[in-house]
């Protein structure tokens, strides 16, 4: 989704927010969703969640047992063809219905904060189905926003949206939902990216954090793929980081460059007068 | 390896030791360059005839602009050339004249580090000097090319003894004007705050601030990891210069000349004080009863 919407780390989220995600990779879903019902079930918060996952398949829930909270009714599970589906097929007045009525009821039940979550890019496969989604998009878009107890974040598979449709879905979204840095400071934020696989590195870099950046690049280390760095808003990396990231790259030769995106010009000119020799197996990817 | 002195008055003497060089050079198929001023680029030229086609002529003014940076370029060549079994071949006649004292002081110091870091590239390395140059320029040469043309040199010195003389001499103080700040933190956030606004009041370009605060990091760090509190960080201009010393209260580099060689390449390892070298124009390493202080300079525009 494009940049001018809100970019809410999904930590940051707050009640009357509809946000959209259009993930790029299951690990991206499974990663800011996970984060979603974890902190709504951590925080005792009603959460919602319309899938057809068994609770213990629920992604990203790491050590969060669901099962309980099902039990206590925190979380309700809900399938989609008692949610959403009239003889077979998406009804976007049904799924408005099934969750207006379940966040009344939780309301009723003296619940606050009221988180609900799903993923609809199956509907894109029905013949209408985009229509009738951005059809219930846009009546969600009117019930949450002005709630103060609901956030949402509705997902969908990127790569099942041509562009057009992703600009229409962004517009029905007032956030984009992202992930939650995994380390942050008031020097430096490391948020993990997942198209590509990598880390946002924000801030700065020097030996107080060397312990810290190692742990984020063992991170990203097993990914079978590149692994990129996205350098656009790193303002200082001081030698034994750049040196450590040479390391980094030569260890993990055999599975896939470690590619620099964006890196600053002026610190692109100081790896230059060191000696890219010096600085074997980085790559340097997209110009900043 | 082979670094001799070519000493040369007359123009026969410089073309009789350098044409013999340069067309073994050619005629083995070696990699050759030339890099000295205009007049003698262009008497090698005409000197060569037919086998100036095999040599790489470069002006001295572009050859000789930064001494880590030159010695970078030439040993990432001549190891390069050996890794394919070639050699590197050089008739290298740096500038003197017109150089600052502590410029003249860091081209001697380059021409030891000549001995350590070529070794084992088999490149050969002929310097000539002028012998009208002044009498500590000709004595530099003396003691930093273990041979001349003529054969073996009994003034040569060992090159890290070279070095370590050199990072004996005494520094003038800071200035009482110089800014100070005492460095107690491992979180240098704050101190490149300072540094960089500072650097820019000098008048830096955004690369020569980037480099500098990689290099105050790096040093910093150091004295945080290995020295003696206080460690205190000094930053003032001299005209054209920008300066910036770290001291702190311990001894810990008693290696002479640490950093001063470019590091094995291929392969990440330590190249920190290396790195600071190539990003200032001149770093001076001192270790004594006053403690460990590292002066690094940069070219200033504004002054």
């Amino acid at each position: 989704m494009d940049s001018w919407f809100a970019r809410r780390p999904v930590r940051d989220m707050r009640p009357g927010e509809h946000a959209g995600l259009a993930y790029a990779t299951r690990e991206e879903r499974d990663h800011i969703v996970g984060a979603f019902v974890r902190y709504g079930l951590s925080a005792a918060h009603k959460v919602i969640y319309v899938s057809d996952a068994q609770a213990g398949e629920l992604p990203g829930l790491d050590d969060i047992d669901p099962l309980p909270y099902l039990e206590n009714g925190r979380l309700r599970l809900l399938g989609s063809a008692r949610a959403c589906l009239t003889g077979g097929v998406f009804d976007p007045d049904r799924l408005y219905g099934t969750l207006s009525s379940e966040i009344t009821r939780a309301q009723a039940e003296g619940h606050r904060d009221i988180r609900v979550t799903l993923d609809s890019s199956w509907v894109l496969e029905q013949p209408g189905g985009f229509d009738r989604l951005l059809a219930c998009e846009r009546m969600f878009g009117e019930a949450f926003t002005p709630s103060t107890t609901v956030m949402a974040v509705c997902q969908i598979d990127a790569a099942a949206c041509s562009r057009e449709q992703l600009q229409a879905l962004g517009e029905v979204h007032k956030v984009v939902a992202v992930p939650d840095p995994q380390f942050e400071d008031p020097v430096l934020r490391i948020t993990p990216t997942f198209q590509p696989c990598g880390l946002l590195l924000d801030g700065e870099i020097d030996a107080s954090r060397h312990a810290i950046f190692t742990e984020a690049l063992w991170s990203v280390a097993q990914d079978e793929r590149e692994v990129h760095l996205d350098l656009a808003q790193l303002r200082f990396i001081d030698l034994g980081g750049l040196r450590m990231l040479a390391e980094f790259a030569v260890g993990r030769a055999e599975r896939g460059p470690l590619v620099l995106d964006h890196v600053p010009s002026q610190l692109r000119n100081v790896m230059e007068i060191v000696g890219w020799h010096l600085l074997p197996g980085l790559r340097l990817g997209e110009v900043a | 390896m082979n670094h001799e002195v070519l000493p040369y008055r007359a123009t026969r003497d410089f073309l009789s030791g350098a044409l013999p060089f340069l067309r073994a050079g050619v005629r083995g198929g070696e990699t050759v360059l030339a890099a000295t001023g205009p007049g003698n680029l262009s008497l090698l030229r005409d000197g060569l005839g037919g086998d100036a086609a095999g040599v790489d002529f470069v002006e001295a003014t572009e050859f000789y602009q930064h001494p880590a940076r030159t010695l970078a370029k030439c040993v990432k060549a001549a190891d390069e050339l050996a890794r394919r079994g070639q050699r590197l071949r050089l008739l290298g006649e740096p500038i003197w004249c017109e150089r600052s004292p502590l410029e003249v002081a860091e081209w001697q110091r380059a021409e030891a580090i000549v001995n350590i870091a070529f070794a084992g590239t088999g490149a050969s390395i002929l310097c000539p000097y002028d012998l009208t140059l002044p009498l500590p320029i000709l004595d530099g040469a003396r003691r930093t090319h273990p041979r001349t043309v003529f054969g073996a040199n009994g003034g040569y010195v060992d090159p890290w003894s070279y070095l370590s003389a050199f990072d004996h001499r005494p520094l003038p103080p800071a200035p009482e004007s110089a800014e100070s700040l005492r460095v107690d933190m491992a979180d240098l956030f704050w101190l490149r705050a300072f540094v960089a606004e500072y650097g820019r009041g000098a008048g830096l370009g955004d690369t020569q601030i980037q480099g500098l605060l990689m290099s105050v990091t790096e040093v910093a760090t150091n004295a945080l990891r290995h020295g003696t509190p206080p460690v205190v960080l000094r930053l003032w201009t001299e005209p054209g210069d920008l300066i910036c010393e770290v001291n702190d209260g311990g001894q810990w580099s008693p290696q002479p000349g640490v950093g001063s060689v470019p590091p094995e390449t291929g392969a990440p390892g330590r190249f920190g004080l290396w790195a600071v070298r190539l990003l200032c124009s001149i770093v001076q390493v001192r270790t004594g009863s006053a403690g460990t202080t590292i002066r690094m300079r940069l070219p200033a525009a504004v002054v």
